[in-house]
């Protein structure tokens, strides 16, 4: 489903990213994981077509993926770090706005948009405008305009941040269920435990490098650590801890 | 303490004036420099003319209109900032969080705006007054209360200002009511010039309207006499602290209290069955867009001046009363139409365009071809100009009692020519758009802005010979000449679109800023 084929990205004399090749197949949910400053948003957006690479490819269906392609486009969905909507429309109306832009059937986008909002609770707090909300409402409703059509693989960059336990939980456990029905989740994330929990495919970046990648289980026989915690630390020369 | 706030302000204004780049300060002291150079001595030489001239008896109307005046627009000047300094930047709490009572720092804060937004203007216009009449009355104590009364006016516009701002705090939204002054602003500075356009026709028509002022400045500022002057100076005095104490006691309580940033006030937009409908994705990027202008005031504040261009052009048609004819000439009236179609759809259609610099990468994200997004963004800006155009341009033509000919001639030329500048803003405004923190309405780039101050210029020629040649044809070879002339670059500008679609499917080039 997702192929990365030598990808590079540098930035006048920094290299962001250094000749990253890995596949990720459907149904699996796949953590992209490593430290701040490690290539992780850089390599996401260049897998979303918001970015061109230096070199190298990314494959999404089997079609090089580029900016203009639309019809890629149109199976998948992103949310960054950052919720990047529309401030000045309610919430109400920019779920319209993406329903309308992904060409949703009337009926299936009141049906989803229902369950959506019982899931992220959101129910009857869509009124304000977006640019009113807190950065906790901002992240569940970008999370729900990306849902909102079922893409076929779902790019997710640090989707727990800001969320609070009960819509962690729900995402989590929404996340398990949605694989299982045959579709990919791309996860970035700083939270090693949610990473342990759910994912089916863990690769760990460091410096714009690939330093690992497979099941927990076989990164467990790479690295030694009882944790996840533990292999990433050891992976990435203990980053992070002083 | 209120010295180490101040203190603390002057170096923060310091600091961001070293570093805003050399070429934005030599812009600036460009600016000043031009500033002093021309409008401040020309409204200095025409106040002190006035000051010098007027009659006795319009004396005090003219005081009284003067410092109405500068009530007005110095109270929503002085708003607008005291709520991008005290509210939107949120530095009241950072303050507020060090061992600085309130109170210290209203009076820091006080006397700062009170300086920059108040002092700074009324005392130069006290000086020029107080002269005036301490010439004219040979009495140099008139410059003195003179001063003092301006001074006066300054300490009540910036307690007015303190009172509406701290006030509505907790009724209303800082960031609408900040939005809203801008639109105000923008408003009143278009009026203000209107009215030094029709003051220039006739200003001694001007004097002779004045009103009768309540309030006689006789003893005070003219006609000197010791008792009434100490009266008067007293009454200023006295209404400026009481005014000051007032601000004073009204800001404290609501920094303590806190105030209402963005409006969470509970009121929630109604969404009616129309929002809940999946539509074309050309149309619900157009909806996009009309939200995007409508709800904020600032957008709308940007785009008045270009809105408000018919009026302007409908009265350089022909009730300048310069001709005085008071009859409308067709040629004028078509190129009027054809020019401010031009100037407003290029610059509309280049803001709009910028505009999706802010949220590029959530478009971007969407399965949404760039010929789409090119689209609507066109038909978007010809519906929000065309028809303003051509309801302004239908009202000169009925007045002007033309042929019906005409009208249609009119119409298909006000379209013609937004088909031809609609696509030239957008080429315009994707070349290098600019998304601005600091300043989010701040949407073009300088070349932008140099291109379409040199598209302008080369309208106006084109113009200029089109009115050569209009002058020497009639009738329907006019009208021929005319709608030949346009309808190429109409054909033209569609393949200009085509160009800013493979920019959206590019992706901008966009510069971020502070």
């Amino acid at each position: 489903m997702i192929k990365v084929n030598r990808l590079n990205k540098n930035y006048s004399a920094h290299n962001a990213v250094k000749d990253l090749d890995f596949e990720v197949g459907d149904g699996e949910l796949f953590a992209f994981i490593g430290p701040n400053g490690s290539g992780k948003s850089t390599t996401i957006r260049m897998m979303t077509g918001l970015l061109e690479p230096s070199s190298g490819s990314v494959e999404l269906f089997g079609e090089e993926m580029r900016l203009d392609k639309v019809a890629l486009k149109q199976r998948i969905s992103y949310v960054p770090d950052t919720p990047d909507l529309i401030g000045r429309l309610n919430g109400h109306e920019y779920l319209n706005f993406i329903a309308s832009a992904y060409r949703m059937e009337q009926s299936a986008f009141m049906e989803r948009k229902q369950e959506l909002l019982e899931l992220f609770d959101l129910e009857g707090a869509l009124g304000s405008l977006i640019e009113e909300y807190s950065h906790g409402m901002k992240q569940k409703l970008a999370l729900v305009g990306a849902l909102i059509h079922q893409p076929d693989v779902l790019f997710l960059d640090e989707p727990t941040v800001g969320l609070d336990p009960k819509s962690n939980r729900n995402l989590k456990q929404y996340l398990i269920e949605y694989v299982k029905s045959g579709k990919t989740v791309f996860l970035t994330t700083h939270n090693l435990s949610l990473a342990e929990e759910i994912a089916t495919d863990i690769l760990i970046i460091y410096n714009g490098k690939k330093r690992a990648h497979g099941s927990l289980e076989a990164l467990k026989q790479e690295a030694v650590g009882a944790t996840l915690e533990d292999i990433f630390l050891e992976l990435t020369d203990g980053a992070g801890i002083r | 303490m209120i010295r180490l706030i101040l203190k603390t302000e002057m170096r923060s204004a310091f600091n961001y004036w070293k570093s805003m780049g050399e070429t934005k300060v030599i812009l600036y002291i460009i600016m000043a420099l031009l500033f002093m150079l021309l409008p401040l001595p020309l409204l200095g030489s025409l106040l002190f003319t006035l000051t010098l001239s007027l009659k006795t008896d319009h004396l005090s109307s003219y005081i009284m209109i003067l410092s109405l005046a500068a009530i007005v627009i110095l109270t929503l000047l002085s708003i607008h900032f005291i709520i991008k300094d005290m509210i939107l930047s949120a530095n009241v709490p950072m303050y507020l969080s060090f061992p600085i009572s309130a109170g210290d720092l209203f009076w820091a804060k006080f006397i700062k705006h009170a300086f920059l937004h108040a002092a700074i203007i009324l005392m130069p216009i006290s000086m020029i007054v107080g002269v005036a009449l301490a010439i004219r009355f040979e009495e140099w104590m008139l410059l003195i209360n003179s001063a003092v009364y301006f001074l006066g006016v300054g300490v009540v516009i910036t307690s007015l200002a303190y009172l509406c701002t701290f006030l509505t705090a907790h009724i209303l939204p800082a960031k609408k009511v900040s939005g809203v002054l801008s639109f105000v602003g923008a408003a009143s500075f278009i009026l203000v010039y209107l009215a030094f356009f029709a003051l220039g026709d006739s200003i001694k028509g001007w004097t002779k309207r004045l009103p009768e002022s309540p309030v006689s400045f006789d003893g005070f500022l003219y006609g000197f006499d010791v008792s009434i002057s100490i009266i008067f100076i007293s009454s200023v005095v006295g209404l400026a602290v009481v005014m000051a104490k007032s601000a004073s006691h009204v800001t404290r309580r609501a920094m303590v209290r806190g105030w209402n940033f963005y409006g969470h006030s509970g009121k929630r937009m109604k969404s009616g069955t129309k929002l809940e409908r999946v539509v074309h994705p050309i149309v619900t990027l157009m909806r996009k867009d009309l939200k995007m202008t409508v709800r904020d005031f600032k957008e709308l504040a940007v785009l008045l001046p270009y809105y408000l261009l018919p009026l302007f052009l409908i009265y350089v048609s022909g009730f300048s009363g310069q001709t005085g004819t008071g009859t409308l000439d067709m040629t004028d009236i078509l190129i009027s139409a054809v020019g401010g179609t031009l100037v407003m759809s290029l610059f509309v259609g280049a803001y709009n365009t910028a505009r999706d610099a802010e949220h590029f990468a959530m478009l971007k994200a969407l399965p949404l071809k760039g010929s789409s997004i090119a689209v609507s963004k066109y038909l978007f800006t010809l519906l929000t100009t065309v028809p303003v155009m051509m309801v302004a341009f239908t009202v000169v033509w009925y007045l002007s009692q033309a042929a019906p000919g005409d009208l249609v001639l009119l119409i298909i030329m006000i379209l013609l020519s937004a088909l031809t500048a609609v696509p030239i803003g957008m080429m315009i405004g994707s070349k290098n758009p600019v998304v601005s923190y600091r300043n989010p309405r701040k949407r073009l780039d300088t070349l932008s802005n140099v291109m379409i101050s040199f598209s302008l210029v080369v309208v106006l020629m084109l113009t200029g010979v089109a009115t050569g040649l209009m002058d020497g044809s009639t009738g329907v070879d006019r009208q021929v000449l005319i709608v030949g002339s346009l309808v190429l670059p109409a054909v033209v500008s569609i393949w200009l679109l085509r160009k800013v679609a493979k920019r959206y499917d590019k992706g901008f080039k966009i510069t971020y800023k502070e």
